[in-house]
């Protein structure tokens, strides 16, 4: 066989190994949300104490939605820096709001209880908020504009990094008038304000961070 | 025969060894038991139909219909009460696709580069017909078309081998 001939079968699998050395590389459950840019879905649910809250109410302050279980180890991990947060900005205008995923009235109690923190949860009894909001684990984490907008979904527990530089933005938006730059940390086209409330799945994007 | 009952033996002692086929499925955390199976009926048919075009985003290579997952059966009836409400099978799925994302379709929608996912495995396919078939025809090309083919029984060897015939074959 003449020599290009030779190589030929061996380099074509050169492009092969090459897909699948940077598709196996890629993290299968960082999936991208369509939701970001577009109104968080409404919600009226009951809290753990027994009231009721809708995601209305909370209109003009930053929300932070966490879809939390007490069974999820990651989110043991991750309430601390929810703790911080919402002890930090209450007075900016910052509410965090948890939502129960696949759990009971009273363990969720028990866990607040033995981890601290004073921000209401609220009971989603089969799981349609949830699907709602396109969860499939926990914890998921939605960062909602004074709008009532997503801006920004979360995989995954947060970290203060990414806590900080969301909420900092959103509540600066709410006085600014504007959005500004998205930034940086997030890998997220997120604030993308839409003059339709109509999905468009082309639009706005949010990324786990690694 | 001395042979067949430890065959029968051995044979019934490997089928002891297999898992005897039981009627309790297998629990799932926060799976809900003793929960009446809805009445069979065309809702439940759609509802099924809807499902198995979805990807259940716990398991996801299977579709919401097959997945054993909670979050697959919450997923169903919420499609059960779309559907009951009035909403078509395509907008039922418009509306898990505005949630999830274009992935939680099982079959991607045939555009743009989504097209690719359709053509290529028969492109490729066809090309490798094509390959193949090259290399059947090469291989099997006869030695007349371009190597001269060696004699067979230049004069020589043909004589020789008339002569040691004679002479072994008288033999046998």
């Amino acid at each position: 066989m003449s020599g290009w001939k030779r190589i030929l079968l061996p380099a074509a699998g050169v492009p092969v190994l090459l897909l699948l050395w940077w598709g196996l590389g890629r993290d299968p459950r960082a999936i991208p949300s369509p939701l970001p840019g577009h109104d968080a879905s409404a919600f009226r649910l009951e809290t753990l104490k027994g009231d009721t809250l809708a995601l209305a109410d909370l209109r003009g302050r930053v929300v932070l939605l966490n879809f939390w279980a007490s069974w999820c180890l990651a989110c043991i991990e991750e309430h601390p820096v929810l703790e911080e947060a919402s002890e930090r900005y209450a007075d900016d205008g910052l509410r965090v709001v948890g939502v129960v995923y696949r759990d009971s009235r009273r363990n969720a109690i028990a866990f607040m209880r033995r981890m601290g923190g004073e921000w209401t949860s609220v009971l989603d009894p089969g799981n349609r908020t949830a699907v709602d909001y396109g969860v499939y684990g926990v914890p998921e984490t939605f960062f909602i504009d004074r709008e009532g907008r997503v801006a920004y979904k979360q995989i995954g527990p947060v970290n203060r990094r990414i806590v900080t530089e969301w909420i900092e933005r959103l509540l600066a938006a709410g006085h600014a008038g504007g959005a500004g730059e998205p930034p940086a940390v997030g890998r997220s086209e997120g604030y993308v304000p839409s003059s339709s409330g109509r999905p468009d799945r082309k639009s706005g994007r949010g990324e786990t961070i690694p | 025969m001395r042979a067949l009952p430890s065959t029968a033996a051995a044979v019934v002692a490997a089928a002891s060894l297999l898992p005897f086929p039981s009627d309790a499925p297998a629990m799932q955390t926060g799976e809900r038991v003793g929960r009446a199976a809805p009445p069979d009926s065309a809702l439940e048919a759609q509802v099924r139909a809807v499902a198995a075009t979805l990807r259940c985003p716990v398991c996801q290579a299977l579709s919401i219909q097959d997945s054993p997952s909670p979050l697959a059966e919450d997923m169903r009836d919420v499609i059960r009460e779309r559907l009951r409400s009035g909403s078509t099978p395509e907008e039922v799925r418009a509306y898990f696709e505005s949630r999830y994302g274009e992935w939680i379709l099982l079959e991607p929608t045939a555009e743009g580069f989504n097209m690719a996912v359709w053509v290529l495995p028969v492109a490729l396919l066809l090309s490798g017909l094509a390959f193949v078939l090259w290399l059947a025809r090469k291989w099997t090309r006869r030695p007349g078309e371009g190597v001269p083919p060696a004699e067979p029984g230049s004069d020589g060897e043909l004589a020789r081998f008339q002569e040691e015939l004679e002479r072994w074959g008288g033999r046998g």
